[in-house]
């Protein structure tokens, strides 16, 4: 039995998990849900041992620990299955399965017949006949997901949190994949199981834990509770929800989709976005909403169908392409893709229209630009000490201002947004909805790409439901988060 | 089918632009197989081939190690320099191992600390090269009462060469394809991230290779001496570039997880046959660079080409 106590972790000093409490007991299938950015991955990773320098206490079998390294996770019996994380595609599926605990023979050699029959006995326990010298890189999603799990059986864990593990497979590999969980827990192991689809929690679970904003919003047995709670809670009280939006007039059509696919699940996509319009398109991982929002900007081509802009057939053939027409980026990591951490904000906010800062077309002078880089940081209330100061010191509502501010300066008509609000503060999150309101009320538009339901009923004109590479529902105006929510898990 | 080609191909490649090579010089001059360039080829791929051991499995962990040829020139300096001081081949044998092996752990020690393996051992490559220089001023010949040391350039054929290497590389091939510690090597390459979540110590592990690497290089520096048969600080000066070269011409991938240890020997026999035929025909050596740059790149191009997954 593993007992977590006021577990916290924050980055950059927003709480990503805020004194969080769960205990997971032998036997039984708990159950957590949230919005994309709720905590649960961080929970997870605190339990794997990823995150050492959590606080709080963890208690496995009543003996306090600290879940240093992975290592000492797993010496306790704790594994995670991540889809694809802890997998080396270029070795075997039983090289895989084995890695950290190999079987030797003689106390030197790799046992291959043995590792090979162990590990074709797991395959079968799972119902998967393949060969275990296959290289993982060539592996399905299920496939790997088994093999995942297959190694954390093998290491002996008793508790298995999987996390997000159904999020990528079809109906019949997730209804195996419960089914399997059902065994598991019939054999004693103690499960974390993070989803997205609180159905999922009446197939399996014993007890349903919802976060939201990194704090526990609720804690029952599902044998206590419906579908209509859970809903309910992860889309959070209704005296939190407000509607930022500003009403202002609509223009003439930005940009037309028409038929655009990118690949054989992303297909036939139409969309219509006017000047003065946000639009956000909601959908959990793996819906395609990052492939669309990157192939409007250029990142990735598109395969077939037409894109129109301002009226003209628009192709980007590149991020510069795009640059040049009018389109702006934010991406969704922003640490990752976002931020040149070192950088001064200045120098940061004028990266997509470097050109600007120079003297005689040739030297980047950074004091140039300076009063219009002053101006707008006064417009969209970016908190900083001096232009030349390094992006990496602000925190990750302002690191967002100076991404969105890249996009600004451009002056460009469109911004296509990514997580527009992940992992910064609400304080924060007003402020974006503020910059919002402002550039389309001056004839600009926002297409923005989100997991989180909330987000989108804050600030959008239009909410649209994508599901396996379609749009599939339309909402305006103000909305219900409880609605989008039952949307996205199907249950609308 | 291309594909299968392509794997067939790339598992045999190596023989087979081998064996051209051995041809082709032995159309163009019937005297270029003799038991002398035999044993020339033998001799280099012995002494050059220890630098290329070590360099593989770092560039398999997705690293670099800049050092061994100034380690292997270093190595070179002080075992003759350390056999006069201590009167005793021995001594200065274990002594120079242990210098190579120290380089090593100062190159893992920083890597692990988080600079890029690049510039940790560029840094280790300049130190290592500074000594040289310096206890090095001129070449030094091995006294001539500790002759038996030279047994590289005298012995005919060459039976020690061939069992070190031999012994070397055999071992070193059955470690990283049925030994725990060697397959980590691996999977550090191919996903370092991976590999820590599923609880191994991939320091540890990099301090090993980096180490070896060292040592490895050492040992192909005191060999360089005993077939040179002086001390010399130029000796295998350049010399991380044709192992680096090796292990890429062998299969190995500089982005992580792949290559052998075997391969890239061969790969060395092949270089050095190369060489020895340009210099047995009275070619230029710059041609010897022509041909090694298309090597690497048809190497580097092969792979991106038929990278498998």
């Amino acid at each position: 039995m593993i007992v977590a106590q006021n577990i916290s972790k924050s980055f950059f000093g927003v709480y990503a998990l805020k004194n969080f409490s769960l205990e997971l007991k032998d036997g039984q299938v708990c159950c957590l849900l949230g919005e994309n950015g709720s905590g649960k991955s961080t929970f997870v990773k605190v339990l794997s041992g990823i995150f050492p320098d959590y606080k709080g206490e963890i208690y496995i079998n009543g003996k306090l620990v600290r879940l240093s390294s992975p290592k000492v996770a797993r010496d306790y019996g704790i594994a995670a299955v991540h889809q694809t994380l802890d997998l080396v595609p270029q070795a075997s599926i039983m090289e895989n399965i084995f890695l950290g605990s190999e079987r030797k023979k003689h106390k030197i050699f790799i046992d291959r017949q043995e590792v090979k029959r162990i590990t074709k006995e797991l395959l079968s326990y799972f119902n998967l006949e393949l060969d275990p010298e296959k290289p993982v890189a060539e592996l399905t999603t299920w496939q790997k997901v088994i093999v995942a799990m297959a190694k954390a059986i093998s290491k002996g864990c008793h508790t298995l949190l999987i996390d997000e593990a159904t999020t990528p497979l079809s109906i019949v590999e997730k209804r195996l994949l419960l089914s399997l969980i059902r065994e598991l827990k019939e054999k004693n192991y103690s499960i974390l199981f993070v989803t997205h689809y609180p159905e999922e929690v009446f197939e399996i679970g014993d007890e349903v834990v919802v976060l939201r904003d990194g704090e526990k919003v609720m804690h029952a047995k599902v044998s206590e509770t419906d579908l209509q709670m859970i809903v309910k809670a992860i889309a959070g009280k209704k005296a939190d929800r407000k509607y930022y939006r500003q009403k202002v007039e609509v223009g003439k059509e930005l940009l037309i989709l028409k038929n655009v696919s990118i690949n054989h699940i992303i297909k036939d996509i139409n969309l219509e976005i006017r000047e003065g319009e946000i639009v956000y398109i909601v959908g959990l991982p793996d819906s395609g909403k990052e492939q669309l929002a990157r192939a409007i900007f250029g990142l990735i081509p598109i395969r077939s169908g037409e894109m129109y802009l301002n009226g003209y057939k628009y192709n980007p053939k590149n991020t510069n392409d795009a640059v040049k027409h009018g389109v702006g980026f934010v991406p969704g990591d922003r640490e990752a893709e976002g931020i040149f951490p070192i950088r001064p904000i200045l120098e940061n906010s004028y990266i997509s229209r470097i050109n600007s800062l120079t003297t005689r077309n040739l030297y980047i002078n950074l004091n140039k630009n300076i009063t219009e880089f002053a101006s707008m940081a006064r417009i969209i209330k970016l908190v900083y000490k001096s232009p030349s100061e390094e992006v990496r010191f602000l925190s990750g509502g302002n690191k967002q201002k100076v991404v969105l501010m890249r996009s600004l300066l451009t002056k460009c008509k469109l911004i296509v947004c990514e997580q527009p609000t992940a992992g910064i503060d609400v304080g924060s999150k007003v402020e974006i909805y503020s910059i919002f309101n402002e550039f389309t009320e001056n004839g600009g538009a926002v297409l923005a790409v989100t997991g989180e339901a909330g987000d989108a009923t804050s600030i959008a004109d239009r909410i649209l439901i994508m599901k396996e590479g379609k749009i599939f529902k339309e909402f305006v105006g103000p909305t219900d988060p409880e609605q989008v929510i039952r949307n996205l898990i199907g249950l609308g | 089918m291309l594909h299968q080609l392509g794997k067939i191909f790339s598992d045999f490649s190596l023989f087979f632009f081998l064996v051209i090579i051995v041809v082709a010089g032995q159309l163009s001059n019937p005297l270029f197989l003799s038991p002398a360039t035999i044993y020339t080829i033998i001799r280099g791929t012995a002494c050059l081939g220890f630098l290329a051991l070590g360099e593989v499995l770092v560039i398999i962990s997705r690293g670099i190690d800049l050092s061994v040829g100034q380690i292997a020139c270093l190595s070179s300096v002080i075992v003759v320099y350390f056999m006069i001081m201590f009167q005793s081949p021995l001594i200065a044998i274990v002594l120079t191992l242990l210098m190579g092996l120290g380089f090593g752990v100062l190159s893992g020690t920083l890597v692990n600390i988080g600079i890029p393996p690049f510039l940790a051992t560029l840094g280790t490559m300049w130190i290592a090269q500074g000594l040289a220089e310096y206890l090095g001023v001129k070449p030094t010949p091995v006294p001539s009462h500790f002759s038996s040391f030279n047994i590289i350039s005298f012995e005919t054929p060459p039976v020690t060469a061939i069992i070190l290497i031999l012994i070397s590389v055999i071992s070193l091939e059955i470690l990283a394809t049925k030994v725990p510690i060697g397959r980590y090597i691996y999977y550090v390459g191919g996903n370092e991230y991976g590999t820590y979540i599923s609880g191994v110590d991939v320091k540890l592990i990099k301090y090993i290779i980096y180490s070896f690497s060292g040592f490895s290089a050492s040992i192909g520096g005191i060999l360089l001496t005993s077939w040179t048969t002086s001390g010399y600080k130029w000796v295998a000066l350049g010399q991380e570039f044709t192992a680096i070269a090796a292990s890429v011409i062998g299969g190995a991938s500089l982005a992580g997880g792949e290559g052998r240890v075997f391969k890239t020997i061969i790969a060395m026999v092949l270089l050095i046959t190369i060489s020895s035929l340009y210099t047995f025909l009275g070619l230029p050596p710059t041609l010897f660079f022509l041909t090694e740059g298309f090597l690497i790149l048809g190497a580097a191009l092969f792979q991106i080409k038929f990278r498998r997954g």
